[in-house]
C-alpha cells in the first residue's frame, strides 16, 4: 500500500505546486485511464469520459435527458423509418476549419463500418450515411431502428475531421485530434493526465464556461479521496462507499449519489448442472436477501435490484416484482430435487471478497455447498466465456440510455454475447429484442422491454443484486458538473463559484 | 551465556502462546469465524465483539483466533520444502566441491538477482491463486538461502578431522553426509529458518491481501487486512487486529532466531 501511495503523493505535490496558476481549470481525478482519443476505438469508461469533451455530436441531451439539437439544427425521419435527414448548423473544428456534411458522413460511416470500431453495435441498422450537400446529411437504414436518434448522441457518434484523419492518418489523429467538442487537447500524457483547453471554435457560443480541464488518472481510491479533501482537484470519480460519509461531511465537498446504469448481478452458468434448471436458479435467487446485501456493500447507498435491466435505462420496469427473499422456499426446492449439499464452484474475481462471503453464506444456509475459487481478472473472463464455472458475480453498465444494447449484451442468447456468457437462451426474448429494435412507437417498445424483463426475472437468467449509483465527489468551488448515466461529464456547463 | 537464553525463552514463550491459541481456537473463539450477520455490520470493539465486526458482520476476534491456524500452518509448512531442497543442494555442493559445486552455485547465481517476492508472485500468478501453489513457489525459490548456508558449513566440515577419519574408515559419502556433516551444519540453518518462517507468514498474508491466497471467507490475516483497508478511517479494527497479531507472531519467531544465534555463538 505504501508503495502504491507514493506516486499519488508525488502527484499531489505537483498539483499543489501548479494550483496557484490553475484558477480556471477544472481538475477531475478518475481511476479510469484514457488510452486513445479516437472516438471509435474504445468503449472503456475512461475513454468515453474523454470523447464527450472532444467531439460534438449531431444531437445532445439536456439536463432532463431530452434530445436537443446540437450540430444538427433540425432533422426529419421518413415515414418508413428508413431515412433520417439532418440539417447541420455552421460549425467549425478547433483549428477553425468548417465542419461539413462530409465530415459527418465520414465519422458515422467510420464508427459503423471501420474494422477498428470498438462498439459498432449501435449502428447495425445503418446501411450508409451520405452527405447530400454541404449542410445536409442523410442516414439510410436497412431496417427501422427505434433508438437511431438516441444513437446520434452517444459517445462514439462524435464528429471527427475527415481532412485531419486523411492527412495525418488515424494513429496520429488518435494521439492529438482536431476537436469539434467543447474542449480541445492541449497536452496528453498517457497514464497521467489529459489536459484540455476550451475550444474557441465550439459551435455552442459562450461555452464552455471554464478555460480548461484536466482528466487526471489516479488509480488508488484512498489517494483520490485525499485529493478532493485537500482541495487539489475539483472532482473525483468513484469514492469507495466506506469513504463517502467522510468525504461528504467535509465543508466544501459533496457526494451527491448520481444515477448510473451500473448493475451488479449473479451470473449462473445455464449450461451446467445445477443451474441449467430454472427452479434451482430460482432457489439461488430466493436464498439471497438482496436488500441486506445492497445495504451491507454500499452502506445503504445502493438500491436492491428488481429487474435484469439497469434502472437508469429507458423502459426499465420499476414496478416489476423481483424474486422474493424466501430461504425456506429455496431450501424446499433443493430438498425436493435432492440437491441439498450440491457443491457449486463460485468464481471470485479480485476485490470481490465481501460479496463472495455474503453469497456463500446465504447459499450455504439453504443447502448449497459453495466453493469460492479466487481467480484473477484474465482467468475470470477465460472461465466465464468457456463456461468453466457454476456461478459467479459481476457488474455491467450500458453506455447508452436505450435498452437495446443492454438487452443484447445481457439477456439475448443469440445476439453475440450469449447473455453475458451465461448461455441463457430463450428464443422469445431474442425475438422480442429484435422486434423492439425495429419498432418506432415508444409505447410498443416499452411493452416489449417489459415482457423481456418479466421473462428473464421469472426464469432467473441472472440474479439482479443492486443498482450502484455513481459516488463522485464535487468541490463547492464549482457548480454545474455532474456525470450522466451515459458517462458524460457536463464540463461545458461547469463554472467556478469562487 | 545468561542473556541469550532470555531472548530465546521469550521467543519460545510467544510462539508457544500462539500455538496454544491455534490449538484452542474453537474454545477461545466467541463466534463462528465465517458466520455473517447483517444486523451487526462494522460494529466497533465491545463486549459483544471483543475486536468488533467486519463488513459482513463477522466477529474479528474469532477470525483473528482462527487465522492463527493458517499463519502457523503456512509458516511452518512453507519452510520445510525450501529447507530440505536447499540443505541437500548446499551440503552436496560444499562436500563434493568441483563441478557439482560449480553447477549448484551457478543455479543459485541465476536465481539470486530476482527479488524473492516478485518471483513468488510470478509463479503463483502462473499456477493460480491458492496456498498449495504458494508452497510450490516457495519450494522453487526459497531454497537458495538454505543452500548457501549449508554449502558454507559443508566446505569447512569436509576438511574437519572427524570427516577425514570417517572417510579413511571407508564409510560411504551418503553416510558421512547424513551422519557427520548434516548434524553439524544444522544450527545456522535452523537460525535462518526462524527468520524465514516470519517472512513466509508475511508473504503468505501479502498474497492473501492481493487476493492470490486462500479463498474467501477463510479467516486469513492477509485477506482480513485487505478487506479492512477500505475502512481504515471508519472501522480501523478490521485491519488493525490481524495486523497486530501478525507483528506479534513475527516478533516471536524473530526472537527465537536471534536467541538461538547468540546462544550457539556463545556455546561455540
Amino acid at each position: 500500500m505504501e508503495r502504491l501511495q507514493l506516486p499519488a503523493a508525488i502527484t499531489a505535490a505537483v498539483l499543489l505546486a501548479s494550483a496557484a496558476t490553475a484558477q480556471d481549470i477544472v481538475r477531475i481525478a478518475s481511476p479510469n485511464p484514457v488510452t486513445t482519443l479516437d472516438p471509435i476505438r474504445s468503449a472503456a469508461a475512461g475513454n468515453i469520459e474523454a470523447f464527450g469533451q472532444l467531439y460534438a455530436r449531431l444531437l445532445r441531451r439536456d439536463e432532463t435527458g431530452a434530445l436537443q439539437p446540437a450540430l444538427a439544427e433540425s432533422w426529419a425521419v421518413s415515414d418508413d423509418g428508413l431515412t433520417y435527414t439532418f440539417e447541420l448548423r455552421a460549425a467549425k473544428f478547433s483549428d477553425g476549419s468548417p465542419l461539413t456534411a462530409e465530415d459527418v458522413a465520414f465519422s458515422l460511416n467510420r464508427v459503423a463500418k471501420d474494422p477498428e470500431s470498438a462498439y459498432p453495435a449501435a449502428y447495425a441498422a445503418l446501411s450508409e450515411v451520405v452527405a447530400v450537400d454541404a449542410d445536409t446529411v442523410e442516414l439510410r437504414l436497412e431496417y427501422p431502428a427505434g433508438p437511431m436518434l438516441d444513437y446520434m448522441e452517444i459517445f462514439n457518434a462524435g464528429i471527427v475531421s475527415k481532412a485531419d484523419v486523411d492527412a495525418r492518418g488515424a494513429d496520429a489523429f488518435a494521439a492529438s485530434p482536431l476537436s469539434s467538442g467543447p474542449f480541445m487537447v492541449q497536452e496528453w500524457r498517457p497514464n497521467d493526465r489529459l489536459i484540455l483547453a476550451a475550444n474557441p471554435n465550439y459551435w455552442r457560443e459562450g461555452y464552455p464556461l471554464v478555460a480548461g480541464a484536466e482528466l487526471i488518472e489516479v488509480s488508488d481510491s484512498n489517494a483520490r479521496a485525499s485529493m478532493i479533501l485537500a482541495g487539489e482537484v475539483e472532482a473525483v470519480r468513484a469514492v469507495p462507499y466506506a469513504q463517502v460519509a467522510e468525504v461528504d461531511a467535509a465543508d466544501d465537498v459533496a457526494v451527491p449519489l448520481e444515477p448510473s446504469t451500473v448493475i451488479y448481478v449473479v451470473l449462473p452458468n445455464h449450461t451446467k448442472p445445477p443451474f441449467d434448471d430454472a427452479d434451482v436458479r430460482r432457489a439461488a435467487a430466493m436464498a439471497l436477501d438482496r436488500q441486506a446485501i445492497a445495504k451491507a456493500i454500499s452502506l445503504g447507498m445502493a438500491k436492491a435490484a428488481n429487474s435484469t435491466l439497469p434502472e437508469a435505462l429507458a423502459f426499465y420496469a420499476a414496478d416489476l416484482e423481483g424474486q422474493p427473499y424466501d430461504p425456506a422456499a429455496a431450501r424446499a426446492i433443493l430438498e425436493e430435487k435432492g440437491l441439498v449439499g450440491t457443491e457449486i464452484v463460485m468464481l471470485a474475481p479480485p476485490d470481490s471478497a465481501q460479496l463472495m462471503t455474503l453469497l456463500k453464506a446465504q447459499w450455504d444456509a439453504v443447502g448449497f455447498m459453495t466453493k469460492a475459487e479466487p481467480v484473477d481478472t484474465g482467468l475470470w473472463w477465460d472461465r466465464l466465456v468457456g463456461g468453466d464455472y457454476n456461478i459467479t458475480a459481476s457488474w455491467w453498465y450500458n453506455e447508452t440510455m436505450d435498452p437495446d444494447l443492454a438487452a443484447r449484451w445481457a439477456l439475448c442468447g443469440s445476439c453475440g454475447n450469449n447473455s453475458y456468457y451465461t448461455n441463457y437462451n430463450n428464443p422469445r426474448v431474442d425475438e422480442l429484442t429484435e422486434a423492439a429494435l425495429r419498432e418506432l412507437d415508444p409505447e410498443k417498445r416499452g411493452a416489449m422491454y417489459r415482457e423481456i424483463q418479466e421473462i428473464t426475472v421469472s426464469e432467473v437468467s441472472q440474479v439482479p443484486l443492486w443498482y450502484a449509483p455513481f459516488t463522485n465527489a464535487y468541490s463547492s468551488r464549482i457548480e454545474g458538473l455532474r456525470l450522466t448515466p451515459a458517462l458524460q461529464w457536463t464540463l461545458e456547463e461547469t463554472r467556478f463559484t469562487k | 551465556m545468561r542473556r541469550a537464553p532470555a531472548l530465546l525463552v521469550a521467543g519460545i514463550a510467544i510462539v508457544a502462546a500462539w500455538g496454544l491459541v491455534a490449538l484452542a481456537a474453537p474454545f477461545l473463539a466467541t463466534h463462528d469465524p465465517i458466520a455473517i450477520n447483517f444486523e451487526a455490520l462494522l460494529q466497533p470493539p465491545g463486549d459483544a465483539n471483543y475486536f468488533g465486526t467486519d463488513n459482513t458482520g463477522r466477529d474479528v476476534f474469532s477470525r483473528v483466533v482462527y487465522g492463527t491456524r493458517y499463519a502457523l500452518y503456512i509458516g511452518l509448512l512453507g519452510v520445510l520444502a525450501p529447507m530440505a531442497i536447499g540443505m541437500t543442494i548446499g551440503l552436496v555442493a560444499g562436500y563434493f566441491g568441483g563441478w557439482v559445486d560449480a553447477l549448484a552455485m551457478r543455479l543459485v547465481d541465476v536465481a539470486v538477482p530476482f527479488p524473492f517476492f516478485v518471483l513468488v508472485l510470478a509463479i503463483v500468478a502462473v499456477l493460480g491463486p491458492g496456498i498449495e501453489n504458494y508452497f510450490i513457489a516457495l519450494a522453487l525459490v526459497g531454497w537458495i538461502g538454505y543452500a548457501r548456508l549449508a554449502r558454507a558449513e559443508a566446505l569447512v566440515l569436509r576438511q574437519s578431522e572427524f570427516v577425514l577419519a570417517a572417510r579413511t574408515m571407508g564409510f560411504s559419502h551418503p553416510y558421512i553426509l547424513a551422519r557427520h556433516v548434516l548434524p553439524n551444519a544444522l544450527s545456522p540453518v535452523v537460525v535462518y529458518m526462524m527468520t524465514d518462517i516470519t517472512l513466509v507468514i508475511l508473504f503468505g498474508a501479502a498474497l492473501g491481501f492481493l487476493g492470490m491466497g486462500a479463498p474467501p471467507p477463510t479467516p486469513e490475516w492477509g485477506i482480513m487486512i485487505a478487506e479492512g483497508s477500505f475502512y481504515i478511517s471508519t472501522a480501523w479494527w478490521i485491519a488493525f487486529f490481524p495486523g497486530l497479531a501478525m507483528v506479534m507472531i513475527g516478533v516471536g519467531f524473530a526472537l527465537i532466531g536471534d536467541g538461538l544465534a547468540r546462544w550457539l555463538r556463545l556455546r561455540a
